[in-house]
């Protein structure tokens, strides 16, 4: 029995994957068509993208139902 | 204004500097922030693993961390070529940039290891620490992200016409 739920195990990984790469890109696809070069900017929405990326997670922990433990049957 | 003074060959030490202090203050407190918390998780871990997605949130907000000094990192090498001109001030403007990005995440990433480490084993015993966690955890944030704000605000005085 896994300990841990598969749900659980995907939604971490997609996080993962989203916090390594969503700001990073949002900095290099925005630098130079949105900011035309300003790259301070295009710093400052990565930043704010990382934030979002955060607050969905806590957002999405704290919506999490929790496992109704198994109750030790008594005798 | 002569530029061999206020553009000297040595004035790239000081932006590589920067990069080197944004990247790797931040990592050392990012690194701190997710050992420490994660002490606090394997210790609830074999008693309550259900609370597993709650309880990596101080684990998340070290890796933002980070996250702000790559950004400031990359923002700083964006300006840095061998073949334009790179002034002194530019130079002294991106290791300040660095700094302050650099050492606001070591002292966030402290931070928010220790609060995960006692707050996630609190959380085990009692929910309804979940609120006072996550604020506490914020606050503890917000000191990165304050030293992110100097560093693009100090980034957007950078000025190289001066080499001209």
């Amino acid at each position: 029995m896994a300990i841990v739920e598969t749900s659980v195990m995907i939604k971490l990984a997609l996080f993962t994957l989203a916090m390594f790469s969503l700001p990073i890109l949002t900095y290099f696809l925005t630098v130079d068509r949105f900011f035309d070069g300003n790259a301070s900017y295009a710093a400052g929405l990565a930043a704010v993208v990382a934030n979002i990326v955060l607050f969905s997670y806590i957002i999405v922990a704290a919506l999490e139902d929790p496992i109704p433990e198994e109750k030790p049957k008594e005798e | 204004m002569d530029p061999t003074v206020y553009c000297p060959t040595w004035a790239p030490f000081f932006g590589f500097a920067g990069v080197f202090a944004a990247m790797a203050f931040s990592s050392l407190g990012a690194a701190y922030g997710t050992a420490r918390s994660g002490i606090g998780i394997a210790g609830i871990g074999p008693f309550r693993p259900e609370l597993v997605m709650k309880s990596l949130i101080p684990v998340v907000m070290s890796g933002i961390i980070a996250v702000y000094g790559l950004v400031v990192a990359v923002l700083i090498i964006g300006q840095m070529s061998p073949s334009s001109g790179y002034s002194l001030y530019t130079g002294f403007v991106s290791l300040a940039a660095g700094l302050s990005v650099g050492m606001g995440g070591l002292a966030a990433g402290y931070a928010v290891g220790v609060v995960g480490d006692y707050c996630v084993r609190a959380y085990a015993q009692e929910n309804r620490i979940f609120v006072i966690m996550v604020l506490i955890l914020i606050f503890a944030e917000v000191l990165g992200l304050y030293g992110l704000i100097v560093a693009l605000i100090l980034n957007t005085k950078s000025d190289n016409t001066i080499c001209e």
